[in-house]
Formats: structure tokens, C-alpha cells, sequence
């Protein structure tokens, strides 16, 4: 009897310490923030959480969801009002899934109001729709199309500095692809053969999807050539086809396979922190047409607070989303992004300073292709035209169809959702 | 008699009908079912009924009353789909054209296989079980593998074979040339499909009476005859079972498409669409999208071609039996 005794004490005590212990925790408000990427994503906004979670005395959970149904998450998770208080995700997440009512207005919250002046007006511009009058996403990181190349491979082709014009990238492409042990002189890593690949060779021609009015415009003489232009890579340059992979990509890039390529800057990422041993490559800016300036896509994450959460919740989401666009904080994020091969860029653009990880040469490429480059489109219906006008473009890149055709038919897309 | 909903069959003796038979079952048949009926309503029938009615629908299950706000569209999202969704035609057309290729060649294959694997000796069964084995391996696994085989530049397995026996010169690029998407597809099918219809077909073979053939034998019958006037025709029934799931299985293809197809920005259907099917074009409207009354209705226009299909099979096999 003494024994049952002696265990039933030993049982409560444990019950009794268990259930304090969770009471305690239980009494700290807990953000729950979903990272969409890998988990070194997740690493890095562990150290904005955890920095967070110590100065307010909350918790903050980091979960990981991926690329390819990180947005049917988070809607899923709007419609059963179940799930995270913060994410992060796809630039046109914040617009599209803002418009069907599974976001909170961040205006309201005072959080647009902080990270506007903070950031880059291009990309903030890209989140916010069109004469919208909520902001559902305000811009996280950034991920900016370059231009690489291999300076060994160039001086063996005769060519002595990166090309700056699209002339001079046509002329360089010809002599790569002349020079023996060159086998395809260019490589189009991000956006290969869809619109966004189109995009920076669109807008450094002087084009442009819509134009500041929201009116298409992507069918005109500059779209034109920026299509003819973007055929090249693939008739006349050797670049591969979306669908065919070159698995052994970071090989021939050390072998010197290939020159030139297109590719955002995870590359410089995967070239300098991860590999280490690419110092032969460099970057610059993504060349463009006589008079017109370097103008390169600019994507990356926005961050948005979900809608159904408490107020109190929301207010505390607000708070922590602020805290990214500190400087001691964006510094800690870089430490951890380079030790995990996840470059953090924010979009204060001063703060690229504190990515120490990159040569000086790319750094400055960064800073100064930061300086024009622009964010998707934010009007009515990109969303919804980005498949169909991919699919017109490439009737023209790899199809019969010519290239007016192909442009008037992405046009016809993008006015049917306006 | 009737009030009581009792009848009487031919030989006199008396049968319930309705609630009475339903509830002279005992508790314990009942109790023994209930845990299934239980789920079957709450898993299937009721979303089959929940699709249907969001089919009518404006629907995106957050439905905000400011922003999205949902309801009923009465058939509007079917005469979109019908009439002018240029994108849901290609994934009918692309459907249609690997339904006919895979089933049709996975059938012919299949019973090419059991003919000639039906002798029952050591060499067949091992050759069964060998031609048996993608039907019990992991559908995911094997379309990376495939993947992995089709894809790729240079050292792709396929370049790589076909280079080496000289056929090919140059690589070609399997999943980024628009005319090979189906026809990619249908090979899959046939290569994972043919050994369970072998499997059936053998079934169907072994069913068959040895006199029927040693009758026709003595009767003169060559081999061909044998096959036209015996083996073709009391097969028949197997032949309607393994086209119409073939048929219903081929129309719901998505892991491959999914899988082993590059997707364009935002979307699903392979290079330039080539390989856009109806489920992966119901995915991309439900699931990337969150147009959930679109994609019932698409859902529901999928079940009405595999019905209609269904049926006709079946009512031209019935004719066919009854002009025999």
C-alpha cells in the first residue's frame, strides 16, 4: 500500500511539474512564422525570431513550407483559419492572396508606413497592386537577376571585359561560340525560356510589360526585339531549352563549358560561399540596349500577416516584421545566410554592405543593378496572364509562330485579365 | 400483402422488400457496417456531393464577404470551361490523345504478354513477375527514375544509350520538344500498365476450357483461328474491365505530369503545355489558384467523359454478345 502510495506521489509531482511548466510557456504569446524556401531559409529567419522572441519576451516558431505548394498552403490555411500569424512567400503571393481575403491590411497595422521609406521603391511598388488601397505584403528579401561570366573563359575567346550592350553581348556570344572547348556559350539559369528570363532583356531594351498606366504595351517595336533578342540565346547561343537540364552545370562552369550566363543572385551565392572555388567568375550587369539603362528583374519574398489571427496577434506580427529592416538584425541574418548558402539580400539596399561573403567586384554589380532594376508587374490580372503569356513566347522561341503573333497573343491574354 | 411491403416471387415463397428487409438484418450487421458507412459518407459521399454543389459556385473556401465574396454562378464555370477556356481544351485534347494511345497499346501489350508467358512453367513465372513488378513499385519512384532517364543534356540515360549504339547523333531533348510530350507519356503507361493487364488477361486465358481449343484443333483450326473464334471473343469480358479502368486510370494521369514535366512560371502542363492534362489542369485551378468551384466543375465534366465512355463500352460489348 505504501508503495501505491510512494508512485501515485511520484506521478502527480511529475504531472504537477509537467503541466506548471506548460502553463508558464503557454502564458507567453507564441508567433508561428512559415519560411517558404528550404532550411536554410528557415535558418535565417530563425535569428530574426529568436532575436525577436528574447527582446519581447514571446515565442516564435519557424517552419519551413516549400516553393512548389507554399501558396496552396498558406490559402488552405486561411480557409481553415488554422496555421501561421506571419509568412514569407512568392512577390505576387501578398496581391493574390490579399485580393481573396486571406490577408490583413498591413496600412492599417503601421507596417508599410516603417518599411516604405526603408526600401527600394521598385520592389515595394511590385507588391502593392495597382491604385490598391491595402498593402498585403511588404518586400522581405530580394533576389536580383545578373549577369555572370567567366573572365578566363572570355580572355581565351579574345574578349577583354564583360559585355555592357546587347551589340557587345551578340559580338562576345559569336566569338565564345567560335573558340574550341566552348560548347554552349551561354547558360539562362533563372527564368529559362518564360517570361520572367524575357523580362530583363524587355525592360533594358526600353520595354516594358504595361506601361505606368497599366496598359499593355509588351506587343510594341521594343518588345519585338527584346523577343528576337531572347531567341538568340537559344538558336544562336547554345542556351538549353527549359525541360533540359544540365546536370552537371557546376562542373562545366569550372571547366569553362560555359562564358556567359544569366542566373539571380543565389548564384553568386552557390559560387562564393558554398563552392568557394569559383573565382574565375564574376558578374555585372545584364547588358542593354543603346540608350536605354541595365534594367534587371528584381524578385525575392514579400512578408505578409495572415487575417484571421487576433487582433493582439497582429499587432505582435506587426511588431516583429518591423524588426526585419534593422540593421543589427539584416547583419545577423547575413552571418547565418552565408554559413547556410542562403544569402540574405535585404531590400535596404544599404544593407548589402553587410553581406561579406561576396567579392567586392559582385558586391558593387549588386548595388548598382539594385539601382534600376525592376519587380514584376503589380496591375490587375498578371497573375492569372503569366502562364498563357509564357506559352505565347515560346510559340515564337521554339515554335513556328512569328514573333508579332506571339506578342499580340501575350497582349490579348494580359487585356482579357485587366 | 402489399401494405405490408411483403411479395411473393414466382415459386410462391414470400420476400421483404424495403425497410423491413433493411431492418430484419440484426443490430450486429448493422453495427458491423456502420464504421464503414460511417466513412464512406463523411470521406466520399459527402465530398462528392460538396464538389457538385461548389461546381455552381464562386467558391475559394475563404470566401471574404468585401473581397472574394462567394456564391452561386449557376453554370456559368461550365460554359466557361466548354466555351471559351482555350487552356481546359488543350488538356481535353492532350487527354483524349494519351487515353487512346495508352490504353489501346497497354491492352495489346498485356495480352500479347499473356499469350505468350501463359504455358505455366518455371521460365514464364519468372518472366510474369519481372513484366508484373512496375505495377507494385512506388509510381513516384519510378517517374523520377524516368526522369532521370529523359532528362538531361549529355549524359541523360537515354542520350547516352542511344549515342552509344549509334542511333542518335546529337542528344535529343526528350521533355523540352513539344510532338514527344505524349508520346513520352503513353510509353510510361504501357511500361508500368502492361504487366497487371497481363496479370488479368492471364486470369481470363486460364479460364478458358482446353476442349474449346482441342475441339478446334481436331475441327482444323490454325492458330489464328483459335485466337479469332475462341480466345478473342470469351475474353471479351477482361478485355471490358482492363479498358474500362485503363481507360478511367488514364484519364486521371497527374504524378507523371507532375513529376517528371518542367512547369513554366506559376503553373503546371510542361513546356509550352505540351503535356496539360485535365487533373493536372483541375490542380492548377484548385490548388495554385484556389478557384475551387472552377476546378469541381472540371472534376464533374471529368466524371461525365468517363461515364459517358463507360457506358458506351459497355453497351457496345453487350451489343457485340448479343449478336453472338
Amino acid at each position: 500500500m505504501k508503495r501505491l502510495g510512494a508512485i501515485a506521489l511520484a506521478i502527480s509531482m511529475a504531472a504537477g511539474a509537467v503541466f506548471s511548466t506548460s502553463a508558464h510557456a503557454a502564458a507567453k504569446p507564441t508567433l508561428t512564422i512559415w519560411a517558404t524556401g528550404g532550411d536554410a531559409d528557415k535558418a535565417v529567419m530563425q535569428v530574426a525570431a529568436d532575436l525577436f522572441a528574447k527582446a519581447n519576451n514571446v515565442n516564435v516558431k519557424v517552419e519551413a513550407i516549400s516553393w512548389g505548394d507554399g501558396y496552396a498552403k498558406v490559402l488552405a490555411a486561411a480557409a481553415a483559419k488554422s496555421g501561421p500569424d506571419v509568412f514569407t512567400g512568392g512577390l505576387s503571393w501578398g496581391i493574390s492572396a490579399g485580393n481573396k481575403g486571406a490577408l490583413a491590411d498591413l496600412r492599417a497595422l503601421g507596417v508599410s508606413n516603417t518599411v516604405q521609406p526603408l526600401v527600394a521603391p521598385q520592389i515595394y511598388k511590385a507588391l502593392i497592386g495597382y491604385k490598391a488601397t491595402k498593402v498585403y505584403a511588404v518586400p522581405f528579401d530580394l533576389t536580383l537577376m545578373m549577369m555572370f561570366y567567366d573572365k578566363t573563359t572570355l580572355a581565351k575567346a579574345g574578349i577583354s571585359a564583360a559585355p555592357t550592350t546587347i551589340a557587345e553581348f551578340n559580338a562576345a556570344a559569336a566569338k565564345l561560340k567560335a573558340t574550341s572547348g566552348i560548347t554552349a556559350p551561354v547558360y539562362n539559369e533563372w527564368g529559362n525560356g518564360d517570361w520572367l528570363g524575357f523580362f530583363s532583356w524587355l525592360y533594358s531594351m526600353g520595354g516594358s510589360l504595361y506601361d505606368s498606366k497599366c496598359q499593355v504595351s509588351i506587343n510594341n517595336a521594343k518588345g519585338v526585339a527584346a523577343l528576337t533578342q531572347f531567341k538568340k540565346l537559344y538558336t544562336d547561343f547554345g542556351a538549353l531549352k527549359p525541360g533540359v537540364a544540365d546536370w552537371t552545370l557546376n562542373d562545366n562552369l569550372k571547366k569553362g563549358t560555359y562564358g556567359i550566363g544569366f542566373s539571380g543572385n543565389f548564384q553568386a551565392s552557390s559560387f562564393y560561399t558554398y563552392y568557394k572555388d569559383y573565382k574565375t567568375w564574376s558578374a555585372a550587369p545584364v547588358p542593354a540596349a543603346p540608350g536605354s539603362k541595365s534594367t534587371a528583374f528584381i524578385g525575392g519574398r514579400g512578408i505578409s500577416i495572415m487575417g484571421y489571427i487576433s487582433n493582439s496577434q497582429k499587432s505582435l506580427a506587426a511588431k516583429f516584421i518591423k524588426t526585419l529592416y534593422n540593421a543589427d538584425v539584416v547583419k545577423a541574418m547575413n552571418v547565418v545566410g552565408a554559413a547556410q548558402n542562403a544569402i540574405f539580400l535585404s531590400p535596404v539596399s544599404a544593407f548589402a554592405d553587410t553581406i561579406s561573403s561576396y567579392p567586392a567586384d559582385v558586391l558593387a554589380t549588386i548595388k548598382s543593378q539594385l539601382k534600376d532594376a525592376q519587380g514584376p508587374p503589380n496591375c490587375n490580372g498578371w497573375e492569372d496572364s503569366q502562364n498563357d503569356v509564357t506559352t505565347a513566347l515560346q510559340s515564337y522561341m521554339f515554335g513556328s509562330t512569328d514573333v508579332q503573333t506571339a506578342l499580340d497573343k501575350a497582349a490579348a491574354v494580359m487585356k482579357s485579365h485587366l | 400483402m402489399q401494405s405490408n411491403r411483403r411479395l411473393k416471387n414466382s415459386d410462391g415463397v414470400s420476400r421483404k422488400t424495403g425497410f423491413r428487409r433493411f431492418s430484419d438484418g440484426g443490430f450486429s450487421t448493422y453495427s458491423m457496417l456502420a464504421p464503414f458507412v460511417g466513412l464512406f459518407l463523411i470521406w466520399s459521399a459527402y465530398p462528392v456531393f460538396k464538389s457538385l454543389q461548389m461546381s455552381f459556385q464562386r467558391y475559394n473556401a475563404i470566401c471574404n464577404k468585401d473581397q472574394y465574396p462567394c456564391g452561386s454562378v449557376g453554370l456559368k464555370n461550365y460554359s466557361t470551361l466548354i466555351m471559351s477556356d482555350a487552356r481546359f481544351h488543350k488538356a481535353l485534347f492532350h487527354s483524349a490523345l494519351y487515353v487512346v494511345g495508352a490504353v489501346i497499346l497497354s491492352m495489346a501489350a498485356s495480352l500479347a504478354l499473356a499469350i505468350a508467358l501463359q504455358e505455366d512453367n518455371r521460365q514464364n513465372r519468372i518472366l510474369r513477375v519481372i513484366f508484373f513488378l512496375p505495377s507494385v513499385t512506388s509510381s513516384v519512384a519510378i517517374t523520377l527514375v524516368w526522369g532521370w532517364v529523359f532528362g538531361g543534356t549529355t549524359i541523360g540515360m537515354a542520350n547516352a544509350v542511344l549515342q552509344r549504339l549509334g542511333i542518335i547523333s546529337h542528344p535529343i531533348e526528350w521533355l523540352a520538344t513539344p510532338v514527344l510530350a505524349i508520346p513520352i507519356l503513353i510509353f510510361l503507361s504501357v511500361w508500368g500498365g502492361a504487366g497487371f493487364g497481363m496479370i488479368l488477361f492471364l486470369a481470363g486465358l486460364n479460364a478458358i476450357p482446353s476442349s474449346y481449343y482441342e475441339a478446334a484443333v481436331i475441327d482444323g483450326a490454325g492458330p489464328r483461328e483459335r485466337f479469332k473464334y475462341i480466345t478473342f471473343p470469351l475474353l471479351r469480358p477482361v478485355m471490358v474491365y482492363v479498358g474500362i479502368t485503363g481507360t478511367i486510370g488514364a484519364f486521371q494521369i497527374f504524378e507523371t505530369i507532375y513529376l517528371i514535366f518542367p512547369s513554366s512560371v506559376g503553373s503546371i502542363g510542361g513546356f509550352k503545355d505540351e503535356a496539360l492534362m485535365i487533373v493536372p489542369y483541375l490542380y492548377d485551378a484548385g490548388f495554385k489558384h484556389f478557384r475551387l468551384g472552377y476546378a469541381s466543375a472540371v472534376a464533374w465534366v471529368l466524371f461525365a467523359i468517363i461515364f459517358v465512355i463507360s457506358l458506351i463500352n459497355l453497351r457496345l460489348t453487350k451489343s457485340l454478345e448479343d449478336l453472338r
